[in-house]
């Protein structure tokens, strides 16, 4: 079974009439669903299923929007849990009948009922970029947030270590403040960010991603709440327009956490710790903000981690230190950042690398600071399992190897170096 | 309840689609269901099934598209044996949709091997039923034998022990104005009584169910589903089944080895399903499009059902791994898959953890066996004598020598 090599990327809203005969062309595509600029859900749809008539796209909109409209719209029943074995008991009681047989327009109750920051609560927020020598990208980025609305209070660009002046130029073209870090690394470059940030709340993306415009509008809400301290956001792909993005967005998950949104409290840190928290799946880098208050407090970014570091990792590190200070972290997928994977699967692959092996690495790090034994039991025992189940399921049922499994089983190895970081004491760097 | 119900099973729907089905046991005899708690199981087992239907409601509406639909000429065939009192039943419900179904649909009614007259009395008096007999003994003789003298350009196939829903034909309409490329369509199967342990066992553990969702089922491979399309048994069930004509012609027909009463008692539905998304037409199951069956009243009826399934299963397994060159790789781990399966609800059955008395289970596992072990071959033989110089090779060859 050959895995695809292109998928087509379509956005349908449906607060418009639905378009009859989408996707007439052969590659497989994925369709996401807005009401307006709230994404609700998104669906595969497969050679043998196009082309989609505007009848079955509205009985594939309706199934794949349904869980997060719903989520919305009632107070309870429809949740999504935080992933740990056996939620589903956990799960709430559904709303009564006449609520859910009484609420019409339900997709647009549900577009309403998401939060949206005012002009002022915006003017908290910096927004802080950091960037290496990707001029081209980070004028698209900027592009984008120049489009933001409302507005955040300021745009720091942390150039990191560049080699020539274009970056410089780009930033003051694009009237953003220019902050120069030259120690090379992706957690020290965030650090700065952060030091010469004035707003008490930091919002982060990077030079690669595009903002939706009403990116801020929906991440600052949700720090309504005071035990809230860092929100993530949902990062969809730009384009899947080669090998190395399918196999990025498919084959290593991408970033999409999905539609509804997720809590994560200390009660379900407290439950997951044992077998190791996956703070990982809190969200990205890429779409993450954090109040400066919590930064103070736990201190920043760990600069033995993170691109330039040893890998990747540096955001969740980040979230376990919260969780662990008995902070909440929240996922808010109406908060949109569009991320413009690698094309080459060249590059995707040392991706891969890099991510496994600094996965490891927090993974001791985390050890060191709480001394919760699961995180080494996630190194020991449940990452080589993954590993190996993966390679036996993908040889039983002939799918043919996945293109970034032996890159991240280097990886892996490689990550295993970093063991003496497990032995450092529990103070900040 | 009245003093000999122990419990009930509710279909819940949101204008005439089936929403979710609950049955919910063990109740006190002669107890009362409120309507709160009735509302309770409702939302608990179709809360997002109704908010899917609610929403495609509003879609559908917003861009003005119609829920139902026109649907092409169809032929509703229901074979029948010596079955003269489930048939007037049968017949009762479908002419009932028929005569509400503006244009109408021919129906007409295939006696196989018919022992006496009592069928063809109780048809002569009903309007616009066409009646035929096939001499030789077997379902699937019956169904082919439908398949040439039907007029529609669909045909449907339903059992003489069903009743037929009122909703039955605007289920099949919609599903084929939303799927119009769809070569066959399934619908849902639910009790039509659950009077004894034995139907109430089989009901509980799923029965002909496939869910109150419509699925649609196309292409060489399924997310999620590696056994597709080898698994056969997700695409629904034969007592209630719809297929275009023209495409079962191209494909041969049912097969007439399997389903032949005792030697080899099932598997046609299952190897038809098979051939038709093997062959690239999509596959839909639609819930709306609802019949209700009577299960066997007495344990060992049920045991010879289970009993059957094994052996039809494995016997279609068999022939298909003889015709299908490209997929035997796949049908070998759906034995190894089937075979652990039903080894561990044996296991799980002997020691009292599983809702199957471990008889049943056991005469799952004892019909695949037989199934595995040459049935098809045996069956084929036979069936070639009884039609005596027919093709004997069997239906979905041909198509596999060519694209292997």
């Amino acid at each position: 079974v050959k895995r695809a090599e292109r998928i087509d990327l379509l956005h349908v809203d449906l607060a418009a009439p639905l378009p009859d005969g989408v996707a007439a062309a052969h590659d497989p595509c994925e369709i996401v669903f807005w009401w307006c600029d709230v994404p609700f859900g998104s669906v595969e749809v497969r050679p043998a299923d196009r082309p989609v008539t505007a009848r079955r796209l509205a009985d594939l909109a309706a199934r794949a929007v349904a869980p997060a409209v719903a989520d919305r719209v009632f107070t309870s029943g429809f949740e999504q849990l935080p992933p740990e074995r056996g939620a589903a008991a956990r799960a709430s009681a559904p709303p009564p009948l006449a609520a859910l047989l009484e609420t019409n327009e339900l997709l647009a109750a549900a577009a309403a009922a998401v939060p949206r920051a005012t002009p002022s609560d915006a003017a908290r927020v910096s927004i802080v970029v950091c960037t290496r020598d990707r001029p081209d990208a980070l004028q698209r980025c900027l592009d984008a947030l120049r489009r933001l609305d409302p507005p955040a209070r300021e745009i720091v660009v942390v150039d990191n270590a560049s080699r020539g002046d274009a970056t410089r130029c780009v930033v003051r073209a694009a009237g953003a403040r220019y902050v120069h870090e030259a120690r090379p690394g992706l957690s020290i470059a965030r650090n700065t960010g952060i030091a010469h940030a004035r707003g008490e709340i930091i919002a982060f993306t990077d030079d690669d991603a595009t903002p939706h415009p009403a990116w801020l509008a929906r991440l600052v809400p949700a720090f309504a709440d005071p035990a809230v301290e860092s929100v993530t956001g949902l990062v969809l792909a730009a384009a899947l327009d080669s090998a190395g993005q399918v196999a990025f967005e498919r084959g290593m998950g991408g970033f999409n956490r999905g539609f509804r949104r997720i809590r994560y409290d200390p009660e379900w840190f407290a439950r997951t710790v044992p077998s190791g928290a996956p703070v990982w799946k809190i969200g990205a880098g890429a779409n993450m903000a954090i109040r400066r208050g919590a930064v103070d407090h736990v201190g920043g970014y760990d600069e033995r981690l993170g691109a330039g570091a040893a890998g990747c990792s540096e955001d969740s590190e980040l979230w376990y230190r919260l969780l662990t200070a008995g902070a909440t972290c929240v996922y808010e997928p109406a908060a949109v950042v569009f991320h413009h994977h690698r094309e080459d699967l060249a590059d995707v692959r040392s991706l891969a690398r890099s991510y496994s092996r600094g996965h490891v690495a927090a993974l001791f790090v985390q050890y060191a600071r709480s001394r919760h034994t699961g995180n080494l039991a996630r190194v020991a025992v449940a990452i080589p399992r993954h590993y190996v189940r993966r390679f036996a399921s993908d040889v039983y049922w002939r799918r043919g190897m996945s293109p970034t499994l032996t890159s991240e089983m280097r990886g892996y190895v490689e990550g295993l170096r970093f063991a003496p970081l497990a032995r450092s004491g529990r103070t900040s760097p | 309840l009245t003093d000999e119900e122990g419990g009930v099973a509710a279909l819940f729907r949101w204008r005439h689609r089936p929403v979710a089905f609950v049955m919910i046991a063990d109740l006190a005899p002669g107890a009362t269901v409120s309507p709160e708690a009735l509302a309770d199981v409702a939302v608990t087992h179709g809360a997002i099934g109704l908010v899917e239907t609610r929403i495609a409601d509003e879609l559908r509406a917003a861009s003005g598209i119609e829920a139902d639909a026109p649907l092409p000429s169809l032929t509703v065939a229901v074979c029948t044996r010596d079955r003269a009192d489930d048939l007037a039943e049968c017949l009762r419900s479908l002419l009932a949709v028929r005569d509400a179904t503006p244009g109408g649909f021919e129906v007409l009614v295939v006696e196989n091997a018919p022992s006496n007259d009592a069928t063809a009395r109780l048809l002569e008096p009903l309007p616009g039923v066409r009646r035929c007999v096939e001499p030789r003994p077997g379902l699937d003789f019956a169904r082919n034998r439908a398949v040439a003298e039907a007029t529609g350009d669909f045909v449907a196939f339903i059992d003489d022990d069903v009743r037929v829903d009122p909703g039955w034909y605007r289920g099949l309409a919609a599903a084929l104005a939303d799927n119009p490329d769809a070569g066959c369509v399934t619908g849902l199967v639910l009790a039509a009584e659950l009077e004894t342990d034995a139907q109430v066992l089989f009901e509980r553990r799923g029965g002909f169910r496939r869910g109150c969702r419509r699925q649609r089922f196309a292409g060489p491979i399924q997310p999620g589903n590696p056994l597709y399309p080898a698994g056969a048994g997700i695409f629904g069930a034969g007592c209630n089944m719809v297929f275009r004509r023209d495409l079962l012609v191209e494909l041969g027909g049912f097969d007439e080895a399997l389903d032949t009463g005792p030697p080899l008692p099932g598997g046609g539905d299952l190897d038809a399903f098979y051939r038709v998304v093997r062959h690239g037409a999509p596959l839909v199951y639609e819930p709306a499009m609802l019949v209700f069956h009577r299960h066997r009243r007495d344990l060992d009826g049920l045991a010879r059902q289970y009993w059957s399934w094994g052996e039809g299963m494995m016997a279609f397994v068999a022939k298909s791994w003889s015709v299908d060159v490209e997929q035997r790789w796949k049908l070998t781990r759906l034995v190894l898959w089937w075979s652990r399966a039903t080894m561990r609800e044996l296991a799980r059955a002997r020691r009292g953890r599983s809702e199957l008395p471990a008889s049943l289970v056991a005469a799952e596992l004892r019909g695949g066996v037989v199934g595995l072990m040459g049935s098809y071959g045996r069956s084929r033989r036979r069936s070639a004598r009884i039609t005596r110089g027919r093709a004997a090779a069997p239906p979905g060859a041909v198509r596999a020598r060519t694209t292997s």
